[in-house]
């Protein structure tokens, strides 16, 4: 944090009773070629400042659309979404989406990247700079603050992603499948900065995600959501202490439970979009040794 | 290559008032930069051209970006645009002659019609092939209105803009050639057409030379810099 700098978040936790972010039945249609398509229906939540929230949910569910709708980039057709007890007006730097596709521009440097959002907020030049490197430290990454985007590995652009975002200071982060393309070790690392990065910062997160275990991981709370039309199935509150790590034994009950969730409702999709000779294959005898082609020789 | 078309001129291939050796060329294109005839063409052309080319950067982009932005202009003057792109500028002349009169605008304007249109349509795809990621993204940063077109419209057209002024110095390059062959009082295309006046062959060559040489400075020097630069930036290369 920036000494004497009290964040908005800071402000907002003083007055606790209202919560941060809530969205009150919620919907949103689409209109495509074959007709009207519901996006989501009826989402209810309240989200308490520096909550940790996860959703997870089969493609298509909507979660996606939730986080534009949270972000002002997308208006619900009903319902009512708000932010500190106001209502969403269209975008806003206090809620700050960090895309799939990370969207950071190719004709910035790093440091450049990081510092677009306080530039347009009129920042002055030797504060953007000093902001900027104060975020790219906390995300190891001031080696490379004069390096081109498209230089950088997987990993590092999540992280310049993840600088650009908090240097703007956001109360709420909103995070879409962010890790979804990286490898295995690299989400592994990331998963812990991101949960030091939370405590330090107190920002209040709303992580998609298609995997249960990164969910499980990182989230105080794990929505699972269906799908046709996008809703809240079920909440899961998560009790293990942090920080945690992807492994952990503790949370491997609540991915159990989680997954059992979301199995059903990714079963439902892939029979809508599969043949009709398709099922889940749930009793598959143990393949033997000369099946898997291992070249025993047998 | 030079050497036999200097052996071929000396046996006499040709007749020679109809095509100079190397040599004559050379010493015309020496003399001409000596006595200051070539200096003053290149200057008489360069102005018009530089006058021409940022007129038409000037408004082809303000064009292409309006056109980029706005679905009624693209609809309404876009084909337009399209349509008048395959007219060769130099058609534009007698048109600009009666508008302008015998001067130098009537010069710049042909000019102008060859680079501008380019200039636009280029822009103008740059602008609706911009990622609307990125915009999302621009919009989630706080970017509004002027800002998120000089921040990122913009600079992430830049690749389509810069593919659209390289075509369109080209074009203006021709056009201008073609205006001042066709009527010019001073420039290199009159240069050109002294020289036919005059019969003097190596005359012409030498004018030739030094378009191309002037052409190819040009395109190796600006554009080649700049699109050199903006795909390092950009990493284009490894793509």
């Amino acid at each position: 944090m920036i000494p004497g700098y009290t964040s908005p978040s800071m402000q907002a936790a003083q007055r606790q009773a209202i919560p941060k972010l809530s969205l009150k039945h919620i919907s949103k249609n689409f209109h495509t070629k074959t007709g009207k398509f519901n996006a989501v229906e009826d989402i209810n939540l309240e989200v308490k400042a520096g909550e940790f929230i996860c959703i997870v949910g089969p493609s298509g569910c909507g979660k996606t659309t939730v986080l534009n709708i949270i972000a002002g980039l997308e208006k619900p057709d009903g319902g009512d979404a708000l932010v500190d007890g106001t209502p969403i007006k269209g975008p806003g730097t206090d809620r700050l989406v960090i895309f799939q596709d990370l969207a950071l521009f190719p004709w910035l440097t790093v440091s450049k990247n990081v510092e677009f959002g306080l530039r347009l907020a009129g920042v002055s030049k030797k504060e953007r700079q000093e902001r900027a490197m104060h975020f790219l430290k906390m995300v190891h990454l001031t080696r490379f603050s004069n390096s081109c985007i498209h230089e950088l590995s997987g990993g590092m652009k999540q992280r310049v992603a993840l600088a650009r975002a908090l240097a703007i200071n956001p109360d709420i982060l909103l995070m879409d499948e962010p890790f979804a393309a990286l490898d295995a070790q690299t989400r592994d690392i990331l998963h812990e900065e991101l949960q030091e990065i939370w405590v330090a910062t107190k920002k209040t997160i709303i992580f998609v995600t298609h995997n249960v275990r990164e969910a499980a991981c990182l989230g105080d709370r794990v929505l699972v959501f269906a799908t046709h039309p996008g809703r809240i199935k079920q909440q899961f509150q998560l009790m293990c202490t942090r920080p945690r790590h992807i492994e952990d034994p503790g949370l491997m009950v609540y991915a159990k439970a989680i997954l059992a969730e979301l199995k059903a409702e990714v079963e439902k999709v892939a029979k809508e979009e599969l043949d009709y000779d398709w099922r889940t294959v749930t009793k598959k005898p143990v393949l033997r040794l000369d099946d898997r082609n291992l070249g025993s020789g047998t | 290559m030079i050497v036999t078309w200097e052996v071929a001129h000396r046996i006499g291939l040709w007749p020679k008032f109809l095509f100079p050796s190397p040599s004559e060329v050379l010493y015309t294109l020496v003399n001409g930069f000596h006595d200051k005839s070539f200096i003053i063409g290149i200057i008489a052309s360069m102005r018009r051209i530089v006058i021409g080319y940022l007129i038409s950067l000037v408004a082809g982009l303000a064009l292409g970006l309006s056109f980029g932005r706005i679905k009624f202009l693209e609809e309404t003057l876009g084909s337009l645009a399209l349509g008048l792109q395959t007219l060769p500028s130099i058609c534009w002349l007698p048109l600009a002659l009666l508008w302008f009169g015998l001067n130098e605008s009537a010069i710049i304007f042909v000019v102008i019609m060859g680079a501008f249109l380019s200039i636009t349509i280029a822009t103008e795809s740059g602008v609706k092939n911009v990622p609307p990621l990125w915009l999302r993204a621009g919009r989630n940063m706080g970017a509004k209105g002027h800002r998120m077109l000089l921040e990122v419209i913009i600079p992430a057209a830049l690749p389509s803009i810069i593919v659209g002024m390289k075509q369109g110095w080209s074009f203006a390059w021709r056009s201008l050639m073609a205006g001042e062959l066709s009527y010019a009082s001073v420039g290199l295309g009159h240069l050109l057409t002294l020289g036919r006046e005059l019969n003097d062959m190596s005359q012409v060559l030498a004018v030739m030379i030094v378009i191309i040489i002037i052409g190819l400075l040009v395109d190796r020097i600006v554009f080649a810099n700049l699109e050199r630069g903006m795909r390092e930036r950009w990493g284009l290369e490894q793509v």
